[in-house]
Formats: C-alpha cells, sequence, structure tokens
C-alpha cells in the first residue's frame, strides 16, 4: 500500500569540482524561479560542505547531504537516498525554464509509474557521442530490448514508495562501479562490440531495465512531452526563441502543441570542467 | 564481357558531358566497378561509343530524371551541413552565456542578494547585453543602499 499525500521533491548531485556546485546552486535557484515552495537536496562531498567558501551556494537548499566519494557518478548514490517520496532528480549543469516544472510529479500519475525517463531518439542521437549497438531501434519500430541507450540518465522521475526504487538506484550505483573497474561484465554486454559503451552509466542503467530479473515487476514511462524534460542546448534554439523538437522527436506530435521545453541542459559546459561522461 | 552504366547524370547543361557508373562483369565471372567521365564526342569530333552505350541503357529522360535527383540530393546536403554549423554555433552562444551567467553569479553582490526578480531575470536573459543590463540594475541597488547608509 502506498503512503497518500506522498512528499515530493528535487534532488541534484555535485561531485569532484567546484564549478557543478555553482551549476547545482543555479539549478535550485531556476527552480525556485518558477515553484517557490519547492524543496531541493544537493547530494556533495564533505570536502564541499566544510569548505566555508561553498556556504553560499547551500543557501536555500532543503537538505545538502554528504556523498560516500566523491567518483563523477556519485549522482546514481544520490538518487538512491534522495528524502522525498518522489523525486525528480536532475543533472548540476541543467536549468530550469518553464513553470510546468511544478507539475513534473503529475507524470508519475499518482502511482501508476514507478519511473519516467525521456527517451532518447534516434533522430537526436547525432547530439550524443554514441547512441546504438546494434539493429534493434524502438524508432523504427522494432520491439523487446533495444540495441540502442532508450532511457537517458541526465533526468529520472521515480517513486521511492516502491522499496525496489530505493534498489534499483543503488545497484545502478554499484553496477557501474563494478562495470568501470570490470569486475562485473554480465552476458549481455558481450553484443556489445564498442568498449566505449561499457564505461557508460547509460549501459548499467539499460541493463537494469531490460535484462535485471529482480525489476521486472517495476513500472517504467518515457515522458509524452518528451525532450521538453531534457532539451540538450545542442538541438538548437532558432532565432525566433523556438526549440527544435519537431526535428529530434518527430514521431511525437506534443511539439505542436505545448511550450517551450522546461529542462535546458548545458551539457557541453560541464564537459569543459570534468569528466561528466557523454550524453 | 558485360558493360552496364548505372545512374548516369549530365555534367554540363549543354549535355555533352555524362558521369556514370560503370560495372563490368568480366568474360571469367569476375567484376569490377568504377566511375567514369564520358564526353560525347571523342577526339575526332565523332560520337563516342560509350556515349553511345550509356544511351542506349538509358533514356535521356532518365539521366535528365538523375540529373535533377542529383542536384536535389546536393542541395539539401548543403542545407543539412549549414544547419548543423548554425546548430553548433546556437549551441556554442547558449554555454557560452551559461557560462557568463554563473560567473556573473559568482559577483559576491548580486551573489548574497536577496532580489529573486533580478536574478531571475539575469538568469533568464537571452543574451549577454541583456545579462550585464540586469546585473548592472542589481549592482546599483546594492550600490544605493550602501550610499544611503553612509
Amino acid at each position: 500500500m502506498r503512503k497518500s499525500n506522498p512528499s515530493k521533491g528535487f534532488v541534484t548531485v555535485a561531485s569532484k569540482r567546484k564549478q557543478f556546485i555553482m551549476g547545482a546552486d543555479n539549478l535550485k535557484e531556476s527552480i525556485l524561479d518558477y515553484y517557490p515552495e519547492a524543496k531541493i537536496t544537493l547530494f556533495t562531498e564533505q570536502r564541499f560542505i566544510d569548505d566555508p567558501e561553498c556556504q553560499s551556494y547551500f543557501r536555500d537548499f532543503d537538505q545538502v547531504i554528504a556523498t560516500p566519494a566523491g567518483t563523477e557518478r556519485e549522482k546514481m548514490w544520490g538518487m538512491a537516498n534522495s528524502p522525498y517520496d518522489l523525486t525528480f532528480y536532475m543533472d548540476a549543469d541543467i536549468e530550469i525554464r518553464h513553470e510546468d516544472i511544478k507539475n513534473v510529479f503529475d507524470h508519475l500519475e499518482d502511482g501508476k509509474y514507478d519511473m519516467v525517463y525521456v527517451n532518447l531518439t534516434k533522430e537526436g542521437a547525432d547530439h550524443f557521442a554514441e547512441w546504438n549497438w546494434g539493429p534493434n531501434l524502438y524508432d523504427d519500430g522494432w520491439r523487446g530490448v533495444p540495441d540502442h541507450l532508450a532511457h537517458c540518465g541526465g533526468v529520472t522521475l521515480y517513486d521511492s514508495r516502491n522499496p525496489l526504487i530505493k534498489e534499483f538506484m543503488m545497484d545502478w550505483y554499484t553496477l557501474h562501479l563494478k562495470q568501470k573497474d570490470e569486475s562485473w561484465n554480465p552476458p549481455e554486454y558481450d553484443y556489445i562490440e564498442s568498449d566505449s559503451f561499457k564505461r557508460w552509466d547509460q549501459l548499467t542503467l539499460w541493463w537494469l531495465i531490460y535484462h535485471c530479473p529482480k525489476y521486472k515487476s517495476l513500472k517504467w514511462n518515457f515522458f509524452k512531452d518528451n525532450y521538453r524534460w531534457n532539451y540538450f542546448t545542442s538541438f538548437g534554439f532558432n532565432k525566433d526563441g523556438t526549440h527544435n523538437c519537431s526535428i529530434v522527436d518527430p514521431t511525437r506530435d506534443y511539439w505542436k502543441s505545448v511550450d517551450e521545453p522546461v529542462v535546458v541542459h548545458f551539457s557541453s559546459w560541464m564537459d569543459k570542467f570534468g569528466n561528466k561522461g557523454f550524453l | 564481357m558485360k558493360k552496364e552504366w548505372k545512374h548516369p547524370f549530365w555534367e554540363t547543361a549543354a549535355k555533352d558531358r555524362m558521369t556514370a557508373r560503370l560495372n563490368i562483369t568480366h568474360d571469367d565471372g569476375s567484376f569490377s566497378t568504377s566511375v567514369a567521365r564520358v564526353s560525347k564526342f571523342d577526339a575526332n569530333g565523332k560520337v563516342s561509343p560509350d556515349w553511345e552505350e550509356i544511351l542506349d541503357q538509358n533514356s535521356t529522360e532518365e539521366i535528365d530524371e538523375f540529373t535533377e535527383q542529383r542536384l536535389e540530393r546536393h542541395k539539401n546536403q548543403r542545407e543539412a551541413t549549414i544547419k548543423k554549423q548554425q546548430d553548433q554555433n546556437e549551441a556554442k552562444r547558449l554555454e557560452d552565456l551559461f557560462n557568463y551567467k554563473l560567473q556573473t553569479f559568482e559577483i559576491a553582490e548580486i551573489k548574497e542578494s536577496t532580489n529573486r526578480k533580478l536574478k531571475a531575470k539575469i538568469r533568464k536573459a537571452k543574451n549577454v547585453v541583456e545579462m550585464t543590463a540586469y546585473a548592472t540594475i542589481l549592482l546599483m541597488e546594492k550600490y544605493n543602499e550602501e550610499i544611503k547608509s553612509e
């Protein structure tokens, strides 16, 4: 039985470099611009929490919680340890641009879904360093396990009232660390020739969603207004300020009727400063 | 030996030169392919045998169509390249603007300000000029407060 009136909040994670804390501070402020009563938790390293120079960034966060380590993927630990029942996780290089952020938790449809993701489309694939390793592409109508990164981990909406969700996020964290040091290499990875995929936390997410028996019961969905919830700046904005969802997401039609993106992702900015990854 | 001229297109508006793919199946069963440029007239001013062979295998209308398709394809490629470059430029501009905003929020008076309305305007600025203008207003506000308190 899921708790009624769940708590709701946002989580972001900043590790390794101070610039990420600056980004997280900006993300928090941009949420509060549209949603003043929002609860936002920052996960960061203890050394930053103890640093007097960083204190000004922590203002107006609901909680600032120390991560156990300083890897570039402490985000999954933060996701697993969200203090909220319903959580919208966002990377720290994101900015909120629309008041619909207030309604993000509605996408979980009151317990109908455990997790909601942005779907990485074939037409958007040029904007990612690598995307697929085989012919089974969702956008071409194939079914089953896709041979590409379908779920974007840059933002994740989830409902921790299902206890499996916390375990899912913690497995995402621990398995990715093992994947990186090559102490975990599931048989499904044997079909992926490009080794670069095997460094990604995105591939761990793919495995957990499609191949891990423990999580088969989890109910997930993609945002119906997909890229509004993670619009990469490389998709570009036109001179009149309009977005390019019609180009990168042609099989959906939300962009015909809805407003501009809610979440804008400045992913290249982060790459300038640290080993963020590829998406 | 079997020669096949595939997808010829006109090189010139006068239609006196073509390019085509030439597929050759040799007597021993081996296969070779190449791209050949063929002029209508040979050195003696006579219509070349290759030219006649191409026209035997492809009608003038088909060659017109191949030529149009190629032009269209190249036009689309050029437009796609230009669009991609524009997208990259715009993304870079946005990334730079984002970086400038974060630097602006590092200015102590702005960082410590509780004027959320003006700070939101800085964040939502669409270009550096707009961002600087709002940052200046906020700094002026701080400056005026200091003057008053003195």
